[in-house]
């Protein structure tokens, strides 16, 4: 029920490592947060965890199992991680009920039906648009629908990759709530990227703050929120 | 006219059966098979040989079926996966290779003479003055039916959803958990045995040669794009339009135009899917039913 990473190099060429040597923990039920600049290597990092970035050394271990080379889908099933990648997060031509039966494609008809239903209860916009395609949902409903349809397969590790990106205030705050309500229902495991680093870091319990593919600091949210060179760099502090 | 309706109906429909399989292929590995038509051949070959041997027309038609459809999941492990690790244009310039080996093959198993299937002589039909043959008949109902179903299970099944899931978002759809390579067999198994029915049904209807498949790899890629490609939909609608305007042009006496009786000869029939094509891409190059932006 945790994620732990122990010098985890990865890339998509050979020899050109966009992450180098991270060393990280996440323990049970708790929320961690990736901050950093653009092309620091945030969004390599989670793939890597699920499996969609080549790793080249070092070790990561989902809920006390090994998964280094464990194809991307295994890691869903078997390791129960869920990821919901930064763009291109849900499938447009799908409807949202389609989208949702997808994500649970692997589990049980009757375990399938279960969780769309408690997923529909739980976020009644995409139950009123369940027959609508997923291409024209709003922004809002799309990132709900992008964080539902990984919740399909009753994950322990759940991977977010900014799930706020292009929400009103209004919407990003919802989201947020989201998140840590997802974590408090379900038992998950979370780690996400994101850029409202602020609103992120404040419904979290560890922060990361990962430059140039390298880990820069490492530590409880609290600590990271009020880091003077942080708060400079990156939170938009004065 | 009711020519051009029965000429429509029977060539549509083989033209129809390949443009899906090429766009089935297209949507989930994003490469054209120009291959793809060689499985026609197959397929009528393959029931060549097994009636040869002394089976029944419709026993070796459904395992000629079997047969190109478990080689093609074979071709698509050995060849195309790799190339396709270089990018699709490399498998795009492996597909015609390909075409040109099973082509060469065929052309030394049974050289270049036509063959025909045993197929019991059967008088033909006088349809309000069209003459049309009962494997005519057979082989639109056929062809419908296969594409009826082909839509059903796309939209109404799990394995459906799958196929739409992975041509619509690759990665996604394994970090859904879906088995891609799993779905990507299928496709090809479907598509492939998809090809070699209508090459067995053409293949009744009159002969198969070598160049059974390759004489229709104009019209099917013609009806693929002007479909947009991915759309089975577009892809079926183009074909029988397709066919349709194909029959016309060649039936139409252009002797209004140029003077006296002038018709076609029936070697400009392929310039019609080609001019369809070209005119398809300068207007809509998305296709008929394509998207102009297919991810998200
Ligand atoms: N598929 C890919 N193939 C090759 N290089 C890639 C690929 N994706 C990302 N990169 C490179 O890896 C580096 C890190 O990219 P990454 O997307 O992980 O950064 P990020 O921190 O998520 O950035 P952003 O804040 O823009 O989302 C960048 O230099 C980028 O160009
Ligand atoms: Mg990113």
């Amino acid at each position: 029920m945790s994620i732990e990473l122990r010098g985890v190099t990865a890339g998509y060429v050979q020899d050109v490592p966009v992450v180098r040597n991270i060393d990280m923990h996440v323990p049970t039920k708790a929320i961690a947060t990736v901050i950093g600049p653009n092309g620091s290597g945030k969004s390599t990092l989670l793939r890597s965890v699920v499996g969609q970035t080549p790793q080249t050394t070092g070790s990561i271990v989902v809920d006390g199992a090994e998964v280094r080379g464990v194809s991307a889908h295994r890691r869903v099933i078997e390791h129960r991680v869920a990821f919901v990648p930064q763009v291109a997060n849900v499938f447009g031509p799908l409807t949202v009920m389609e989208n949702l039966e997808v994500g649970g494609a692997r589990v049980p008809r009757k375990q399938q039906r279960r969780r769309i239903s408690e997923l529909l209860d739980t976020y009644p916009d995409l139950a009123a648009k369940r027959r609508i395609r997923a291409e024209s949902l709003s922004g809002g409903q799309r990132q709900l629908l992008a964080l539902a349809r990984a919740l399909m397969t009753s994950p322990t590790t759940l991977l977010l990759d900014e799930p706020s990106a292009g929400l009103s205030p209004a919407m990003m705050d919802s989201m947020f709530d989201a998140v840590r309500n997802t974590r408090d229902l379900h038992d998950v495991t979370v780690l996400l990227v994101e850029q409202n680093a602020v609103q992120s870091l404040e419904i979290s319990d560890f922060g990361v703050v990962l430059v140039a593919g390298e880990l820069a600091m490492h530590g409880p949210a609290r600590d990271i929120l009020s880091d003077p060179t942080v708060g400079r760099l990156y939170l938009g502090a004065a | 006219m009711v020519e051009v309706l029965v000429d429509t109906a029977v060539r549509g429909s083989i033209i129809a059966l390949l443009a899906v399989g090429l766009t089935l292929i297209q949507g989930t590995l994003r490469f054209a098979n120009v291959a793809h038509v060689e499985f026609a051949t197959l397929g009528g070959y393959s029931a060549v040989a097994l009636t040869g041997a002394g089976l029944g027309l419709l026993l070796s038609s459904a395992l000629g079926v079997a047969l190109v459809a478990v080689l093609a999941v074979v071709l698509y492990r050995l060849l195309f996966r790799r190339l396709l690790r270089s990018g699709p244009m490399i498998a795009l310039i492996g597909s015609l290779a390909l075409a040109i080996v099973i082509r060469a093959t065929l052309q030394l198993l049974y050289g270049s003479r036509p063959r025909y299937l045993p197929t019991p002589l059967e008088r033909g039909i006088d349809f309000h003055g069209a003459l049309i043959t009962p494997s005519q008949i057979r082989l639109v109902c056929i062809s419908l039916g296969l594409l009826a179903l082909l839509a059903l299970v796309l939209k109404f099944t799990s394995l459906g959803r799958a196929v739409r899931a992975v041509a619509a978002n690759p990665e996604l759809a394994d970090v859904s958990g879906l088995n891609r390579g799993r779905v990507v067999d299928i496709v090809w198994m479907l598509s492939a045995g998809l090809a070699a029915v209508s090459g067995i049904l053409l293949s009744i209807d009159s002969a198969v040669g070598i160049e059974l498949g390759f004489n229709l790899l104009l019209p099917v890629f013609a009806a693929a794009i002007v479909g947009g490609l991915g759309s089975i939909a577009g892809a079926v609608i183009a074909a029988y339009a397709l066919a349709c305007a194909e029959s016309l042009v060649l039936q139409i006496d252009w002797g209004a135009i140029v003077g006296g009786t002038h018709h076609l000869e029936v070697g400009y029939r392929p310039a019609v899917g080609f001019a369809l094509l070209v005119v398809m891409l300068a207007f809509r190059p998305q296709g008929l039913m394509g998207r102009a932006v297919r991810r998200g």
